[in-house]
């Protein structure tokens, strides 16, 4: 199992949490604080999940609780993986997705 | 025993020595040859004597070299002194009386010779070690009792029962611990090193169990916390303590001759006692033994209170684990299920569950599901999930109101997880069964059917508990005798192997190559098997199979009913 690393970018109008490896019960204590020392930030945050090698459902966990408590300040740019099990399980009408090229 | 010698040359030394050793703290003695009578011992010596000199004999005893190995009469210092000339120097010897008294003695000799050359006595010098030896051994005996406590599982009893046989024969001939019970007091440890004596202290305690009112003993120091020492067992004191007689005759004849009763405490809470009894050995006990007694038994409180609080959490997982999966299958004509269970070895309750159950006369329901998180919380939203999913399925079996009620029971549960179903109604048919699936969240089902095709089985929907407004498609299939059903949990295809996860594909490929031959137990023992082969750490997350199937029979009793 490899590590999980992650990658915080902090823009003018947003902060991009970027997760390189796999995001798993063993891991998903860091990309939690992770993505709650963006939240302090203030702006919209955005998931980067496409360096992601994999993901179990403690981390698809993770991506529900945040997008449903930040609703409209919470975007993700997933990976292949990651969009169909957010298809299978019905979430991804409730997610706001970029693919990672567009500017908003 | 002459206290100084008549005239003479040995006599001349006992002056000599009387006057330089009368005072020293070390045992000085004079033997003359040929009667070995001692003609002169100094204080010291006398005491050291009269301790050992417990029988009635005091010159029965026997003494033992460190490695065990007994002393010929022979070659004791004082006659290889007095026979063959030799001076010995320091000689450690482990002594034991006939009475059981033991000690530790350092031995010097040196021959006395008179002026024609001939070995007339020999001076003897004696330094006790007792007390010294008996300090090491104590901290040695500390290190171990605190390894033996530290390794306290759930079964502390048989660790403090250990513990009374490693204190005998070192700090006492015997022990024994009591605990306070909710009803009174019960012992959980006797030790002796004779195996008979131990039957008698048990035929005591089980005729004259204690009276947790008693104003000494166990129940006293387990009331008031307080240690009891009683320097010096007579009978009269027995007399005094016990009313009954055949007790005072036993308890003579056991020869008790020094005791402590000590608290086991911890945090201001006496839970139990520890009993030291000195008998064969002759010990008395002192003050310095009560705080040995008292730390080994605060030690023991440590790891008794240690153990009681992980027993309560293990049995409260316990009785969670359990609830997340049926005490029984239905029965139902015809169908068979193969199911397994099994959670993360991290010892925190799971968060996958699985379920079967009768929905009407004819009809029944199966599920499966992967709560988010674990421990108590996620235990009490299995617990909500599968009781929602048994109660609505009553009303109305349909998947799409069934898990439309377990969204809505999650919602206004506040415990703010969410869950993801598989739910199936099953309504048995002429040669097989209607199957109606429905997913909230979690990954198809698979479903091999008898020529060895492999389908997935219902419409993708959403996960449950966390919006108002969830999409749930039903999708029927028919399934006949051969066709097996199988719906897991993720904690199947994440299981890790070197390089990488179980995954879908390997999951399909163990289905489709299981040669199950349309037996579901079968299946999920090829399915598990797969997975422990695979695994190279272990089941990380919980894992839960169910494969479900029609028999030969059902389609038999089926035309038998119609």
């Amino acid at each position: 199992m490899t590590d999980l690393r992650v990658e915080t970018i902090f823009g003018d109008d947003r902060v991009v949490v970027g997760l390189t490896g796999e995001l798993d019960l063993a891991s998903i204590g860091r990309a939690r604080e992770s993505i709650a020392t963006a939240r302090l930030h203030g702006h919209l945050v955005v998931l980067d999940t496409r360096r992601i090698e994999f993901i179990d459902s403690t981390g698809l966990g993770l991506i529900a609780t945040t997008a449903h408590e930040l609703g409209d300040d919470f975007a993700l740019i997933p990976d292949e993986r990651t969009r169909r099990l957010l298809e299978l399980m019905g979430m991804s009408e409730h997610l706001h997705l970029l693919d990672g090229t567009d500017d908003d | 025993m002459v206290e100084s010698g008549g005239g003479g040359f040995v006599g001349e030394v006992c002056r000599v020595l009387g006057l330089a050793s009368e005072r020293l703290a070390v045992g000085v003695a004079v033997v003359a040859a040929g009667t070995e009578e001692v003609v002169y011992a100094n204080p010291y010596a006398r005491r050291v004597w009269a301790r050992f000199a417990g029988g009635d004999d005091p010159w029965s005893y026997r003494g033992y070299r460190a490695d065990g190995s007994a002393y010929r009469p022979e070659e004791w210092p004082l006659r290889r002194a007095l026979r063959l000339g030799e001076v010995v120097s320091a000689e450690e010897i482990s002594v034991e009386f006939s009475g059981g008294v033991r000690g530790v003695v350092a031995l010097s000799a040196s021959p006395l010779a008179d002026r024609g050359g001939a070995i007339v006595g020999a001076v003897l010098a004696m330094f006790d070690l007792t007390e010294h030896r008996r300090a090491e051994e104590t901290l040695r005996f500390m290190a171990q009792a605190s390894r033996l406590l530290s390794e306290t599982g759930l079964e502390y009893e048989r660790t403090l029962e250990e513990l009374t046989r490693l204190v005998v024969p070192r700090l006492a001939d015997w022990c024994a611990i009591d605990l306070k019970t909710e009803t009174g007091i019960e012992n959980v440890g006797v030790a002796h090193v004779d195996p008979a004596k131990v039957e008698l202290a048990r035929m005591l305690q089980a005729r004259f169990p204690p009276d947790p009112h008693a104003p000494t003993g166990v129940p006293a120091v387990i009331r008031t916390g307080v240690s009891q020492l009683t320097e010096e067992i007579t009978d009269d004191l027995i007399d005094a303590v016990v009313d009954d007689l055949e007790m005072r005759d036993l308890l003579r004849e056991l020869g008790l001759r020094s005791a402590i009763v000590a608290p086991l405490a911890a945090h201001g809470d006496t839970l139990g006692a520890l009993t030291l009894i000195s008998a064969e050995q002759g010990r008395r006990y002192t003050a310095l033994d009560v705080a040995v007694a008292e730390d080994l038994g605060h030690r023991a409180a440590l790891s008794i209170r240690n153990a009681r609080l992980y027993q309560r959490e293990y049995e409260t997982n316990r009785v969670l684990q359990e609830s997340l999966i049926p005490s029984q299958l239905p029965e139902v004509d015809g169908v068979e299920f193969g199911v397994f269970h099994e959670s993360a070895g991290t010892g925190e309750v799971g968060g996958d569950f699985y379920d079967a159950w009768r929905t009407g006369k004819e009809t029944f329901a199966v599920a499966i599901g992967d709560v988010q998180g674990k421990g108590a919380q996620a235990a009490a939203l299995t617990a909500l999930t599968r009781h929602t999913l048994r109660g609505a399925s009553m009303h109305d079996p349909t998947p799409s109101h069934v898990l439309r009620m377990v969204n809505h029971a999650i919602l206004s549960s506040g415990l703010n997880r969410f869950c993801t179903v598989v739910y199936i109604h099953l309504l048995p048919g002429d040669d097989g069964l209607e199957m109606t699936v429905g997913l909230g969240g979690h990954t198809p089902p698979i479903l091999l059917r008898s020529g060895g095709r492999l389908e997935r089985v219902g419409a993708p929907g959403t996960l449950l508990g966390l919006y108002p407004d969830i999409r749930i498609k039903e999708r029927s299939y028919y399934v006949r005798p051969g066709d097996i059903t199988v719906l897991w949990t993720d904690g199947v295809t994440d299981t890790p192997g070197k390089a990488t996860r179980f995954g879908e594909q390997r999951l399909e490929q163990t289905i489709r190559r299981s040669h199950s031959d349309g037996d579901p137990r079968r299946m999920t023992e090829t399915i598990v098997s797969a997975i422990r082969g695979f695994g190279e750490y272990g089941f990380t997350d919980d894992v839960a199979v169910l494969s479900l199937a029609v028999t030969a029979q059902a389609q038999a009793s089926q035309r038998g009913a119609a």
